[in-house]
């Protein structure tokens, strides 16, 4: 990155891998008309699925929103 | 092939879990409504035409027709200008789609009838953290000492609080290169670092150091406000808490009726509907850090029980109901 490696706000960053796995739930597709991934054995939404893994953080999900304008 | 026609509509992406939340509360309210994700649009056939103020879209099964005078609510949840993460160079077909759509996306603004949130003019805006804090300061908030600059100079020795200051970017810090992404959290940094390194490439936020603090995080909807406090399981937390996001609790905390007022105050200035608001929290006093307009918040519903979901879903099937 040359010289703008050294300014101070890219010396104090954090770097990390890329995430490159699939972002799709498990056991899911996307529903354009329903506009939402639903369980593909049960036909439920995703997210009112009771066992599913739950956003946690900002940072802990890959987001479309604050962090990754965008994307 | 039945043909809808929605009242609601949801500008997202495809793997934007956010949406599902709101898209599932809305179908509990039983509204019509349309999700585009900017991934799918070179999949379906869509046409928008101004002067009729009508876009039809095509799915296999379905075809929307939306029309100006119909569309109540507008959930906006794509960015409002397209950053360049990555220094390599991108496959000019993929650039010139991505732009192109992101442009078709925006240009619903043609739906100047509908209640936005947040309209893209007004988040870009909100965005700028300069901006913010002036709007913060007038509405009545404290607000931290604060220069933005890339001159050591400038910096006066009384933003610094036992030799340290808070340094963070005006935009956001994220860079890509190969495998590699590079992100700026918010630093406390000694004042000998800031003598030592250099700052003249790029202006940088300096802000006084506010602690003890405790994070809190204020999400509003119209005139609905949740806030959790951010606590740490080691103790206050220094810096930037998503550093050690796995070490922290969300408590539901509530606002004195003078911050609840200036959060939503805030928002009304600065032409949000919704907004995600930090604040710290020290020796009984609430400091205004940021507001961010296009603020994630689906982890708070889990992690807090807060309803943020239903509130949105409520605010798109009934803009009128919900602020001034």
């Amino acid at each position: 990155m040359g010289s703008n490696s050294k300014h101070i706000l890219l010396k104090h960053a954090t770097t990390y891998e890329q995430f490159t796995g699939s972002l799709a739930p498990p056991g899911c597709h996307y529903d354009p008309h329903i506009g939402a991934w639903v369980v593909s054995k049960t036909g439920e939404l995703f997210v009112e699925t009771p066992d599913r893994e739950k956003p946690r953080t900002k940072k802990a999900d890959i987001e479309t929103g604050e962090d990754q304008k965008a994307e | 092939m039945s043909t809808i026609r929605p009242s609601v509509l949801i500008l997202g992406s495809q793997y934007d879990l956010t949406c599902d939340y709101v898209v599932a509360r809305l179908r509990q309210l039983g509204c019509c409504y349309m999700r585009i994700n900017s991934d799918e649009l070179s999949h379906v056939a869509t046409a928008l035409n101004p002067a009729n103020g009508t876009l039809t879209v095509h799915r296999t099964d379905h075809v929307y027709s939306v029309d100006a005078c119909e569309v109540k609510s507008i959930l906006y949840r794509r960015p409002v200008f397209l950053r360049d993460y990555t220094s390599s160079v991108e496959q000019s077909f993929e650039h010139f789609q991505r732009h192109q759509w992101a442009a078709f996306l925006r240009n619903l603004m043609i739906f100047d009838s509908s209640v936005w949130v947040n309209h893209p003019t007004a988040t870009y805006f909100a965005e700028h953290k300069a901006v913010q804090l002036r709007v913060a300061q007038k509405i009545g908030f404290s607000i931290p000492a604060t220069l933005v600059t890339n001159e050591k100079s400038f910096i006066p020795p009384g933003l610094y609080r036992n030799e340290e200051v808070v340094v963070k970017g005006l935009d956001t810090v994220m860079l890509r290169q190969g495998s590699k992404e590079t992100f700026g959290f918010t630093q406390i940094l000694h004042r000998q670092q800031i003598i030592k390194e250099p700052i003249r490439a790029a202006p940088a936020i300096f802000q006084q150091v506010v602690m003890p603090k405790t994070d809190i995080r204020v999400t509003v909807i119209g005139k609905d406000v949740f806030s959790v406090a951010i606590v740490s399981n080691e103790g206050l937390i220094r810096g930037d808490w998503r550093i050690d996001k796995t070490n922290v609790r969300f408590v539901p905390h509530e606002l004195p009726a003078d911050i609840l007022s200036k959060c939503i105050a805030l928002l009304k200035d600065l032409g949000l509907v919704y907004g995600a608001i930090d604040l710290g929290l020290t020796e009984g006093e609430y400091f205004f850090f940021e507001v961010n307009p296009t603020g994630e918040w689906a982890w708070l519903v889990d992690a807090a029980g807060l309803p943020i979901d239903a509130s949105i879903a409520e605010y798109l099937a009934n803009p009128g109901t919900n602020h001034d």
